[in-house]
């Protein structure tokens, strides 16, 4: 039975990759915030070479806050991903404003570069001692950037702008 | 000038009969490791840390797509174990190197050595012979516009009842090249030297030839994606006038646009 299912799941890799040699449909085309390989749900920003957009998924039993990052490089050469650089900022229910950092218990985040006109996508969690009401995300600091671009989601995936 | 030609007695006979078991036996353990990669996908739910992807996601889109996590399982890092953090990275930690695959066309300037030619005609053939061969290609680039590959080619397997018998019935080389190449837009265009041995057969004749290859030559490559390319590539023997070479390829390059447009 495993034997019928890896050839199955060889031809449907095979084919996947006729289709991608035929489409050409890897590469990711700037500002598209398109991918054949991904969506890009959720509030998007463009900083630098990235595409980005940031969406609020709902959050663990546990109470963390779900942030899910997907990515597409508009350049042709690599750029830097660092998730790990993240700044990102929670509010309570109360308006306290607390620093959030991603939930990684075997240290897997670290800063790493995509290669050009290609997508990726991560969820991370952001664990808080009360709940999160929205997140705001500073998507420059991704890229390495200083000036400082802010997105901010509120919880049940509804963005909202922040000036 | 002509080249080089070292008659050298093999036994075991042609050289096409010795290595075509060799031949299959590369595909058939090439197809067995590729089906033992799909299978691992099904054992996702015991990967620990190191996912297990199939040869041909890693060729496809070289790594940028995630298999699907299974039902249930969750997407978070740190919770999931379906893929691993920056999967859609991996590549870059690879070395920037390219594959290549195509068929060229040989063109020989001097027919048979005399040994073989004697058994027809007193004189030696005028006029040269063509061998239609495979190649594979593996190539890395040294510094920014400069590479470096190897070519191995296969070719011309003759009908051993073929009644030309001046035209060479097997031949395999295999190549080295020092190149550089720039883009032009969607175009890349190179200029290389290559050098190496050839060893070809003719019918009716005992053991193999080995030449010495040496040629300039240009490519223009087409970007079909960012990872994928078809080109073309003429050379021009610099030892055996006369003699040329033209191909066609198609080529996979581990880094998007060869990781040369910055």
């Amino acid at each position: 039975m495993k034997t019928v299912s890896g050839l199955l799941m060889c031809a449907v890799m095979r084919a996947h990759v006729a289709a991608c040699l035929a489409l050409a449909g890897c590469a990711y085309q700037p500002g598209s915030f398109h991918s054949v390989m991904q969506d890009f749900d959720g509030q998007q920003a463009t900083v630098d070479c990235l595409d980005l957009a940031i969406d609020r998924r709902p959050d663990l039993p546990n109470g963390s806050a779900v942030v899910r990052f997907a990515f597409g490089n508009r350049c042709d050469h690599p750029t830097v991903v660092d998730l790990a650089a993240a700044s990102v900022v929670g509010r309570t229910a109360d308006g306290q404003q607390v620093q959030l950092a991603a939930y990684d218990p075997r240290h897997e985040i670290q800063v790493l570069r995509i290669d050009g006109r290609a997508v990726g996508r991560e969820a991370l969690a952001y664990p808080a001692d009360t709940p999160i009401n929205e997140i705001c995300v500073d998507v420059a600091s991704i890229a390495h950037r200083s000036d400082a671009q802010w997105t901010c989601l509120a919880s049940r995936s509804q963005p909202r702008e922040v000036p | 000038m002509d080249v080089s030609r070292i008659a050298i007695a093999t036994p075991g006979g042609p050289l096409s009969t010795r290595i075509a078991p060799l031949l299959a036996g590369v595909l058939v353990v090439g197809s067995a490791h590729a089906a033992l990669a799909d299978d691992d996908d099904d054992d996702t739910d015991v990967a620990e840390s190191a996912p297990v992807f199939s040869a041909d996601v890693d060729l496809c889109c070289v790594n940028h797509e995630h298999p699907p996590c299974p039902d249930g399982e969750s997407e978070v890092v740190g919770y999931r174990r379906c893929t691993r953090y920056g999967a859609w990275g991996s590549n870059l930690l690879d070395p920037d190197m390219f594959v290549q695959v195509g068929m060229n066309i040989r063109h020989f300037a001097t027919h048979a050595p005399m040994a073989a030619a004697r058994t027809t005609t007193p004189e030696r053939p005028q006029g040269g012979d063509d061998a239609l061969m495979f190649d594979e290609r593996i190539g890395y680039p040294i510094t920014h516009g400069l590479f470096m590959a190897f070519d191995f080619e296969l070719g011309n397997f003759a009908n051993p009842d073929s009644k030309r018998t001046n035209d060479r019935d097997f031949v395999l080389d295999g190549l080295l090249s020092l190149g550089v190449r720039g883009g032009l837009g969607p175009i890349s265009l190179g200029a290389e030297l290559s050098g190496g041995v050839m060893q070809s057969s003719f019918p009716q004749q005992q053991g193999e030839q080995t030449d010495a290859l040496v040629e300039a030559r240009g490519r223009a490559e087409l970007w079909l994606a960012p990872w994928f390319t078809v080109g073309g590539a003429i050379g021009a023997s610099l030892i055996d006038r006369g003699a040329w070479m033209a191909g066609l390829y198609l080529g996979v390059h581990t880094w998007a646009y060869a990781g040369d447009r910055y």
